[in-house]
């Protein structure tokens, strides 16, 4: 069972959503139209690709923008549940001793103290998640079930995880349990709103370009309107 | 109408997934059955604990499962073990390496060297050990525990590697040569490994000895390796070779063993002073250090810290040699195997001793009677010895002047059978062996010579049940302290009901008699 979950069927979940997500960026693109849009992104593409940065860093940047200053809560919770998603299962050593082990490289690696604490904050950040979209009426108008059921596929692999170190009594069944929740959250990134794991980027640089090139960002630049 | 049964379907996995990890919950939450293993050849790796808090648990290691496993594949202890020096055939104790380097280091050495060797033997089709998951090296709660036993080397031991070294001390003693920062050998001054050797887990510090852990270990598999590489007979090199019970009492005992030569006298006066010339008023103990070689297995026993005299360290009023434990405290500290009246005590535990020992409560007997018999006034013959302190020749004296105390005759009329009646409303009276008994412990006094010189007296035996009477003459009857209720002013003296309940069965106890089964083990039935 361990072999085949984490032979094949791991392959299979990183092919998928490797692919997926390539496929979604190119979809993206794709589908952007410079005419409907109203936005020439080829033509001023040094312009577009500048605005698209920059909206990519202040977003990433923790009260970068408008939108994080005004919800300083949310923000916090937001960046401490994204920052361990994604720091946890990428630094940890015990992932990158198991790399080291099948293919001779790994990655720095956080102590086990710090990944502990990342996964206690995640699971304590994803209850906030919960409890805001519960309770603020201008979330809650666009909530569905739909959105828990993807809060708990990303929120699944750090709890199983922690129940296989610590609580449990049977270890390998647990870990087995959290390699498929872990394979079961790869291969829903392409396929659900998870896909702002790339789509984030894309939606990000659009919107960046847009205002790189026409609302604003080449003003006094002699651009035709 | 399409968007309420897509809500009504996520809705649906919603439960689903919440049903699975109850579910599973559940499943975590059953109670395991646990079958607990018991091993002599547990290692636990933690070696990174050098370095600051472990963040894994430790790992427990199976040395012998090891062992056996590569001899099957004809490797041997060099598949895990380096070479101390390229030019010295000894093997580190450690794993893989001869210096924990770093913490990083010291881990990916095991990391790759264990499951590197998992990897491989699992390739070769053979069972091997865990190879990737974390958690089966790096256990939580362990179902094997330690059956360890510790290994000590006795007489026997002694006498047979000595025998089989021809005699050559220096083959394993030694001492530490600051100046040339060498070990060199010291006729005459041969002592116990763990004088030097403490308990004390590896230190970073160079200066200090090695742990007796780890010299034992060095020292003695070393030298059994390279015996059995000869094809000679040699002691054990695995871990339950020494350390397991039932392989540890299959080594091979030597009744009568030679005494130890390293200038030891047959007997001594304990001194009652110390070397600063503080004296304390009491007479010296002559002290037969051939005869208690005899009742020890080993020279530690009372030498705890170095071969020399207990004044040595244990002065009159404490020093820091002694740490602070006064001559007086190491020479009558109960519960101590090293002090003369603990050891003495100990041995008042045994089930031949314990039936009368145990009832008298463990608090130290001030008797002045007592004291004189180790504090000895000089007998007549020895006086002038004394004052003209030629303690060796009083010493040659002591066997006969102890033979005198020796041997004493408990030829005292004690009645055949005692009638006990107290309870003859409810049952016959009860015929009381009181002469069967009074000789099993004649028996059991005269089989111990410890015993005997104590038991001095001809009434010093039936002190054990008449407790609080005169030494000499017939005791009084026990109805006479004890009444028929219990006195309530005294609550520690029991009534006769109480006192005869508590005297016969709680000597039975003590001495491990299975007998009276029942009530009427003691008592008839009513005819």
């Amino acid at each position: 069972m361990y072999a085949f979950i984490t032979g094949p069927l791991l392959w299979l979940a990183f092919t998928i959503f490797v692919v997926g997500c390539i496929v979604r960026i190119i979809l993206y693109i794709k589908g952007l139209d410079w005419q409907a849009d109203r936005v020439a992104y080829t033509a001023h593409l040094f312009y577009g690709i500048k605005g698209a940065v920059r909206s990519i860093v202040f977003w990433l940047s923790p009260f970068g923008t408008r939108g994080w200053r005004k919800n300083p809560g949310f923000t916090v919770v937001f960046f401490v549940f994204h920052i361990g998603l994604l720091f946890t299962p990428i630094f940890l050593q015990a992932h990158n001793i198991i790399l080291k082990q099948r293919w001779g490289v790994s990655l720095w690696t956080i102590s086990e103290s710090s990944a502990d604490v990342l996964t206690i904050v995640v699971m304590i950040a994803a209850v906030f998640l919960v409890l805001r979209r519960l309770s603020l009426p201008e979330v809650r108008i666009l909530t569905t079930t739909y959105d828990f059921i993807i809060l708990a596929i990303a929120v699944a692999p750090f709890i199983t995880g922690f129940i296989a170190h610590y609580i449990a009594s049977d270890y390998k069944f647990w870990l087995i349990i959290h390699i498929i929740c872990g394979e079961i959250m790869l291969i829903a990134i392409p396929f659900t709103k998870l896909s702002h794991f790339v789509l984030f980027f894309m939606s990000r640089a659009q919107l960046g370009m847009d205002y790189g090139i026409k609302r604003g960002g080449m003003k006094g630049k002699g651009f035709a309107w | 109408m399409t968007k309420r049964r897509s809500m009504l379907q996520w809705k649906g996995i919603l439960i689903f997934i919440v049903l699975i990890f109850a579910s599973l919950l559940c499943i975590e939450a059953r109670e395991t059955p646990l079958a607990i293993e018991k091993r002599a050849d547990i290692i636990k790796i933690n070696t990174l604990r050098s370095f600051g808090d472990l963040e894994r648990p430790e790992v427990v290691f199976f040395h012998d499962l090891h062992t056996e496993n590569l001899k099957k594949s004809n490797k041997d202890c060099k598949t895990c073990h380096l070479n101390e020096k390229s030019s010295l055939d000894r093997l580190s104790f450690k794993f893989k390496r001869l210096k924990d380097t770093g913490k990083k280091e010291v881990m990916n050495i095991y990391h790759n060297e264990c499951i590197g060797c998992h990897k491989t033997t699992a390739a070769s089709g053979q069972k091997t050990g865990p190879v990737e998951v974390c958690g089966e090296c790096h256990k939580n709660k362990n179902l094997v525990i330690s059956s360890r036993t510790p290994m000590g080397f006795d007489k026997s031991l002694h006498y047979r590697h000595s025998q089989a070294q021809q005699n050559k001390c220096e083959q394993c003693h030694h001492e530490y040569d600051q100046k040339n920062k060498t070990l060199v050998y010291a006729k005459n001054k041969e002592g116990s490994c763990r004088y030097c050797h403490l308990q004390d887990k590896e230190s970073l510090d160079i200066q200090k000895p090695i742990s007796m852990e780890l010299a034992s270990h060095l020292s003695c598999i070393d030298c059994h390796r390279k015996t059995l590489k000869k094809k000679m007979d040699a002691g054990p090199v695995s871990c339950q070779g020494c350390h397991d019970l039932k392989q540890q009492q299959q080594i091979v005992k030597v009744d009568n063993v030679p005494r130890i030569k390293r200038g030891q006298p047959d007997n001594v006066l304990i001194r009652t002073g110390d070397k600063k010339g503080s004296v304390i008023g009491m007479m010296r103990v002559p002290f037969p250090h051939k005869a208690h070689e005899k009742y020890n297995d080993t020279c530690r026993v009372c030498h705890h810290g170095e071969l020399k005299s207990c004044a040595n360290c244990h002065t009159i009023n404490g020093s820091k040699e002694g740490k602070y434990v006064k001559l007086e405290t190491a020479m009558h500290q109960t519960g101590k195997q090293s002090s003369c009246q603990g050891c003495h005590g100990l041995k008042k535990q045994k089930n031949d001793c314990a039936g009368c020992h145990a009832l008298m409560g463990k608090k130290r007997n001030h008797e002045s009677s007592d004291c004189i018999r180790c504090h000895m006034v000089p007998l007549p013959e020895m006086t002038g010895v004394l004052s003209k302190s030629k303690e060796a020749k009083m010493a040659r004296m002591m066997p006969e002047i102890w033979q005198k105390t020796f041997g004493i005759s408990q030829k005292i009329k004690v009645p055949e059978k005692v009638i006990i009646n107290n309870l003859a409303d409810r049952y016959e009276p009860v015929e009381f062996p009181h002469k069967k008994i009074f000789n099993a412990l004649v028996k059991r006094v005269n089989g111990s010579k410890l015993a005997q010189y104590f038991h001095y007296n001809n009434n010093t035996l039936c002190l054990g049940c008449h407790h609080n009477t005169p030494v000499a003459g017939k005791p009084p009857k026990c109805s006479s302290c004890h009444g028929k209720p219990f006195d309530e002013q005294n609550l520690l003296k029991p009534g006769i009901l109480g006192s005869y309940h508590r005297q016969c069965l709680g000597c039975h106890q003590a001495m491990g008699i299975q007998k009276p089964k029942d009530c009427t083990g003691c008592h008839k039935n009513r005819k």
